[in-house]
């Protein structure tokens, strides 16, 4: 046994000695990271499902593993977490990371930076600061929806629903986040391009379904035949606004939209229950925010040859109406179309542009 | 008369929100409120008996969520095969159960902090909540179940009358039965009680379970309402539970209060959220609001003890 151990040994010795010096060059030419960093807000909800499926088809069609890390949109936790993970010893490690606020993003591509890890973010970015002014080194790319857009499209269907005249209430989500931010401007836009439609009041519903429900109850008691829509600013508080109204017999009559188009969305405007809701491509924004992590973390990419419209995009969106919910709800995502071979034609395939100044 | 604080500070708001919008007593929004107020309610009546014995239950917010998602995911639904009706709620309702008596068990006889317990199984129960969500929420498709909360009798749903009915039950176990007056005596003075010869940790961990089984009814009757399955349904349910007892006049030291004023503490958050927005007070202001009535409210039913006790923890 133990001349075999030797014998062995000095084989491993022998072809150490003989491939060493390629080894070391292809060591030189980066390697590719073995697991891809996904931060996201929940695993409890249809739309963080979907971006953890998007990232997971770029880390198999590499062979990397998808570590996911979840934090109940408590940025402390995500804070620990990546903490931890830098601790262990991370250079050149590939982050997809959600900042469960804009108070956190400059902490945590700072934290990036000072690893040696590369960091693509998802939503939330702070007005002033951008990929290519701050931790410019580690933080590739901020991947967003257009959520002034959201509120605009949704907002002139809204006015075409009530036949231009008419109050709606509105439903917010946090107030300082930058897509209920976005989603108000647009709002606003279109009710100055509607003048007949007005704003009866605006409530916060911290996103949720309850409070969306209980709020919606408490304007149909106040405003009765006077509300004549609501626009909430998500899917969940569109969800609890139906549910109040359908409490009260007005559903469908009532017009309500949303913003996400999750699948019970989908339905609901199919049945005509609810009028829109902006679907954004949630798995693609998952994957996107993988592959370019990985793809500056394997060499793929140089962050000093992206452009700034390249660093800070939104993903395409489309406004699900009844019109065309059918094909949408049919659609199956093909896992192929989410390959890292399939995105690197160009990760930029399906971008809408930069983001512009002012609305974060 | 000295206890009437708290109803005097709902009639109070009551009055001035009356007063700013006509509004604010029309039938259909009295309606709102008390639709408004069952599920909060519910919960109430459950931590009151914990809070009397002088411990706490955190594990709402996991609780409440395990029980929607268990029972939304085994009735009639859009994401599983399952159906098994009325049997969803009674698996939903035994979890809430048997988390409830175990985290009496854990406090009572391994001699942990209540509040270090539950606060631990929130934890658990989340995750486990989090671990049975299938991809997508699911929606109810049982009608007669989301018609506890969809038809309306006499104005107001079955949620309603299933929480009037809770509370009276509940009344009549708190005042008429012994695991309702040891569990005052066990928040008053414990040592007491055991030199009773009463085996106290019995009562306790009944507490937790009628904590427990209420919690989870909470969470099957947010199923209700919103008509789908929802691990986040249960935020928010922990802070204005416990907040309502508080302020109804039931003490975190235990000893004092009850069921009945646990209510109107949830009456009270209930209206003045109502009110807020039927006035359409700024909605950034709303939580300082929220937070100043609180302080006042408090203060104003627990002034008595105060003076009387001259301590304040």
């Amino acid at each position: 046994m133990k001349l075999l151990k030797r014998i062995s040994a000095a084989v491993v010795a022998a072809v150490a000695i003989a491939v060493g010096p390629m080894a070391g060059h292809g060591a030189m030419a980066q390697e590719k990271p073995k697991t891809i960093y996904l931060a996201v807000g929940t695993t409890s909800s249809e739309y963080w499902q979907e971006v953890i499926w998007g990232a997971e088809q770029v880390a198999n069609s590499v062979g990397a593993k998808l570590e996911v890390y979840e934090s109940g949109f408590d940025g402390q936790k995500h804070m620990q977490q990546l903490g931890a993970i830098l601790a262990a010893g991370c250079e050149g490690c590939a982050f997809a990371w959600f900042p469960d606020s804009t108070a956190f993003t400059k902490a945590f591509v700072e934290r990036a930076e000072a690893g040696g890890a590369f960091m693509t973010t998802m939503w939330n970015r702070p007005e002033e600061i951008h990929p290519w002014d701050t931790a410019s080194d580690a933080w590739i790319a901020n991947i967003s929806f257009d959520g002034v857009d959201s509120g605009y499209q949704n907002g002139m269907a809204l006015c075409k629903a009530i036949g231009g005249k008419g109050g709606i209430a509105v439903l917010k989500g946090t107030p300082d986040n930058p897509p209920s931010k976005q989603r108000e401007i647009g709002l606003l836009k279109a009710v100055s391009e509607c003048p007949g439609m007005t704003i009866l009041d605006t409530q916060i519903g911290n996103w949720g379904q309850t409070e969306g429900q209980n709020i919606t109850r408490t304007w149909i008691a106040r405003y009765g035949d006077q509300l004549k829509g609501v626009f909430a600013q998500n899917d969940g508080m569109a969800l609890g606004a139906v549910a109040a109204l359908r409490e009260k017999g007005l559903v469908g009559k009532v017009p309500v939209t949303g913003s996400d188009g999750s699948s019970d969305v989908l339905k609901l405007i199919k049945s005509g229950e609810m009028l829109s809701s902006m679907r954004i491509s949630s798995q693609l924004h998952g994957a996107v925010a993988a592959a370019l992590a990985y793809a500056v973390a394997s060499g793929d990419l140089k962050i000093g040859d992206l452009a700034q419209a390249q660093r800070d995009f939104y993903l395409v969106q489309t406004l699900a109406t009844k019109d065309n919910v059918d094909a949408m709800l049919s659609a199956q995502p093909n896992p192929a179309d989410f390959s890292y071979d399939a995105l690197k034609k160009n990760f930029w395939a399906r971008s809408k542009g930069q983001i512009p100044v002012g609305v974060n | 008369m000295k206890s009437a604080g708290p109803i005097v500070s709902l009639l109070a708001m009551v009055l001035v929100f009356a007063s700013l919008t006509p509004n604010f007593v029309s039938a259909a929004n009295l309606q709102a409120i008390l639709e408004s107020a069952a599920v909060p309610a519910v919960v109430a009546i459950g931590m009151t008996f914990v809070l009397v014995q002088g411990s706490i239950d955190l594990s709402g917010e996991g609780v409440a969520p395990l029980a929607n998602i268990l029972l939304s995911i085994l009735i009639a639904n859009s994401v599983t095969a399952h159906d098994l009706g009325a049997g969803a709620i009674a698996v939903a309702l035994a979890a809430g159960l048997a988390v409830g008596a175990l985290n009496g068990i854990l406090y009572a006889h391994l001699r942990m902090p209540s509040l270090i317990v539950t606060l631990a199984m929130w934890l658990i129960t989340l995750g486990l909540a989090a671990l049975l969500f299938p991809s997508r929420q699911p929606q109810i498709l049982d009608g007669g179940f989301v018609g506890l909360a969809l038809h309306k009798h006499l104005g107001l749903s079955a949620l309603v009358y299933l929480a009037m009915a809770l509370a009276l039950v509940a009344f009549i176990v708190e005042r008429r039965t012994k695991l309702g007056r040891i569990g005052f005596a066990i928040g008053a003075d414990e040592a007491l009680v055991r030199l009773a010869g009463v085996n106290v940790n019995v009562y306790k961990v009944g507490a937790f379970a009628i904590c427990g089984c209420l919690t989870g009814l909470a969470g099957i009757l947010t199923a209700a309402q919103i008509g789908v399955g929802n691990p986040l349904a249960g935020e928010g349910l922990l802070f204005p539970g416990i907040a309502a007892c508080v302020i109804g006049g039931t003490l975190l030291s235990g000893g004092r209060g009850g069921v009945l004023h646990s209510l109107v503490g949830v009456l009270v958050l209930v209206t003045l959220r109502n009110g807020l927005v039927q006035t359409g007070a700024n909605p950034l202001l709303q939580k300082a609001i929220e937070g100043v009535v609180i302080v006042v409210a408090v203060a104003a039913s627990t002034w008595h003890l105060r003076r009387k006790t001259r301590v304040v923890k």
